[in-house]
This record gives C-alpha cells, structure tokens and sequence, in this order.
C-alpha cells in the first residue's frame, strides 16, 4: 500500500515495462494491424464486445471487453495521437468501466525497441491533469488559454551522439498576450524572476549569457547558465543548458560541456485572436544509468514553471 | 468501500497532477503538519500554500482544523484509496495484455511453423 501511495504521490501514472522474446516488426504488427489485435487483444479470460482501430493520427479506435463469468465491461475508447512506425503510438484514453465512465482524460502511450532479447515494450498510462487543473485556474480569469499540453517525447527524431536517440520535453501553453507583450516575460530578468528563478541575469542577444539561481518546491537549490544561441525578437529564443553541474572528478570542464549539453529552443506564435502560443522544447537529454531522474526532474520542473509563465502572464492586470 | 463517483476521482487526479501539491500530500503521510511547516520547503508564499491547500481540501485529500492560531491539515485516505486502485487496475490490466500478446506471438509461430512443415 505505501509503494502505490508512493508512486501515486510520484506520478498519477502507471508504467509498465516489459520485454518480450519476439522482433519488434512482428510486435509492432500485432499492435496496429486491427484484425491481429483483436484476435489476442481479450486474451484467455475475457472476451471482446466489438474492437475497432483506424490506425492512422487522429484515427479511432474502440476496444471493449467482458469478463464472462461476471458480466463485468471495459470499454477503452479514443484517437490515435502520434504514430512513429516501428517506435511508438500515442492514444488518448477513456474508459467506461461497467456502464460508468472510469477516470477520463488519459493518455497512454506506448514504445517499442529492439532489444538482446527481443522487443521491449515500454507502456506509460498516464492521466492528464492539466486540463482539469487549467479549467480549475482559470475559472477566475476567463482567459483564451485552451490548454496547457505536455508531451514526453521519445523519439528518435534527432539522432545525436553517434545515433543515440536522445529525448525531449515538449511544452505548450497558450497565454492572453500578443508576442510582443510576451516577449519581456521571456527576456527581462524581472520578468522571468517572477515565473521561474528567484534571480536571474539575461543578455538576449545571439551570443550573449544568462544565468538563473532558484529553488525548487522541494527545497533544492540549482544555478544554472550558459550562452543565448539564437534570438529573433519576439519569435525565437534559444538557449543551451547543462542539466548537471560540473564536476572536476569526472573530466575535463570542455568534456563535460559537450556532453552535457541540451538546448532550450523558446518558440512564440501567434494565434490572430490576441493571444499567442508559447513551445517550449527542452532537446538532447542522452538516456542512460542515472539520468532518468534528471528528464523527470526537468520535465516536472518546466511544466511548473511554465504553468507559473502561463499563471502570470494570464493574471496580469492583478500584477501591475 | 465507499464508492466515489467518477467525478470525485477525476478531481482526485486533477489534484495530483501538480507536483507541489504532491509534495504537500507526501508531507502529510509523514505527520500531520501545520501550514507554516508545509510551507518550509517551499520557495512560495504562505497564501500560495493556502491555495494548494485549498484545491486538496475541494479533492477531499485533506482537512483542515483551526486549532489556536494555526491550521492544522490532516491527510484523508479515502480519495488516495481509490486513486491506488486505479493504479493497481491498470498495472494488472496492463501486464494481463501483454501476457496475451506474448501467447498470441509464440501462436503465430506455432501457426507459421505449422504452414512451413506442409509446404
């Protein structure tokens, strides 16, 4: 009971990871080809109550399932979200549990690899708070955000370090400014210490340096800096940033830099009805022994920091 | 079991979905604290707290006594009861899928196998 207190307060999510002893093609088939998957989808135990899967993005899909001997139902219902061939599906995931809906708004999302001994199956089932927690925010402030969004993204797509997948924090939130109102917000240090670090010096010009000093909720301490790679007033910013401190007994400060080195691209769009879209993508985390904790970590960071971003951008006439 | 409606679940969940107020929560699973003590680890204001406090209180996660000058918060297992069977659940049902999957893949094989030994 404490371990699922524990993981509950860790993550309102489950993951499962499994490894089976077949190819990943033939895995891969048994998930997105419909007329497979329905043939093991139930399993011994249960039987199916009608599987349907348009397996494209944006496609359908409905799986419902009935235990026999009990008569108890499981309908999974929702949309094909992402699709990366041979790597990964995302779905949106509701779920009606004998006739009454059963914690809607999930997303489940599945990866596959090849590994030694066959194909790894890595299922994160997670529940999306953020919309419900937007629709709570914002109840005061009749704002235009729609939703804050956020993707883990375990993809392959760059492919740095020799082929190393790397992966990615994908951030989004829409606020009630047009870019050049929300451009400070990004580049003013009294600005960005009033959604992120307690102090923070910025020189947003292409070469120029920033560093942040903040604490974390849960008590810690970082500083971080480094150089503004790119700047393009008020679309772009880019960053690079070393999620780790430097330390002399590993290396070289130069090893340390290139291989730790990740980039914070800031990218501001505007939607035509006065306000803006805010991506943050935070790319190049390596995988590796030890530096899962440091992807969650950031990853629960931004989405703090920006759901503060989003909080004081959205509530401004009570700031100024 | 007191059976809490899909509703109050999703609403357990939406107060589990921000970090700080998960941190709160394990906090009180270690004692219950005041909010000044909760507030301690916190770079954030006492009113800020409150407001956390607030939404676990809507959620049905905590209570809060006024006892002299200070609250004091309680954490209620009820709603996290339920919020680890939904946990349990789709760990079971999960690993249950995949143990179909891997019987439905060696079957093809047998399947495969069987084709290739007429051909």
């Amino acid at each position: 009971m404490r371990k699922d207190l524990d993981v509950v307060l860790a993550k309102p999510a489950v993951e499962v990871v499994r490894v089976v002893r077949f190819p990943l093609e033939r895995v891969w088939n048994a998930w997105t080809d419909p007329q497979k998957f329905a043939k093991w989808w139930p399993g011994p135990d249960l039987e199916s109550t009608g599987i349907t899967a348009d397996v494209r993005i944006g496609g359908e899909f409905s799986w419902g399932l009935r235990r026999p001997e009990n008569g108890n139902t499981y309908l999974a219902h929702g949309r094909y979200e992402d699709i990366v061939e041979h790597e990964r599906f995302v779905l949106s995931w509701d779920s009606i549990r004998n006739g009454e809906e059963y914690v809607s708004g999930a997303r489940v999302s599945l990866s596959f690899r090849t590994v030694s001994e066959g194909t790894e199956i890595r299922i994160l089932h997670e529940f999306l708070g953020e919309a419900e927690m937007c629709r709570h925010y914002s109840e005061g402030w009749a704002s235009a955000i729609e939703k804050l969004a956020v993707y883990l993204d375990l993809n392959g797509n760059l492919q740095e370090n020799l082929g190393e997948p790397s992966r990615a924090i994908l951030l989004q939130v829409e606020v009630p400014l047009s870019a050049a109102e929300l451009w400070p917000w990004l580049t003013k240090a009294d600005r960005i210490t009033q959604w992120f670090p307690q102090q923070a010096e910025l020189d947003a010009r292409s070469g120029g340096n920033y560093s942040f000093r903040w604490i974390r909720a849960n008590g810690s301490t970082h500083i971080r800096s480094g150089a503004i790679t790119a700047v393009e007033a008020p679309m772009l910013l880019d960053m690079e940033w070393f999620p780790t401190d430097w330390d002399p007994a590993q290396g070289s400060e130069q090893d340390w830099r290139e291989a730790a080195r990740t980039m914070v691209h800031w990218r501001i769009r505007e939607t035509g009805q006065g306000s803006c879209v805010v991506s943050l993508e935070h790319r190049g985390f390596q995988y590796g022994e030890g530096l899962d904790s440091m992807f969650k970590g950031h990853s629960e960071g931004w989405q703090e920091y920006v759901t503060n971003l989003r909080e004081v951008t959205s509530g401004r006439e009570d700031i100024r | 079991m007191v059976k809490y409606s899909e509703q109050e679940l999703s609403r357990t969940f939406a107060a589990l979905s921000d970090p700080t107020r998960r941190g709160i929560l394990r906090q009180l699973a270690d004692g219950s604290t005041t909010v000044s003590e909760l507030a301690g680890p916190y770079s954030m204001s006492l009113p800020a707290v409150s407001k956390h406090l607030r939404v676990l209180e809507e959620a049905g996660l905590v209570s809060r006594d006024k006892q002299g000058r200070e609250y004091h918060c309680r954490l209620l297992a009820g709603p996290l009861r339920e919020a680890m069977e939904w946990i349990a659940f789709y760990r079971g049902f999960w690993n249950a899928r995949i143990d179909s999957l891997e019987d439905f893949l060696a079957s093809e094989e047998v399947e495969h196998d069987g084709k290739g030994g007429k051909q």
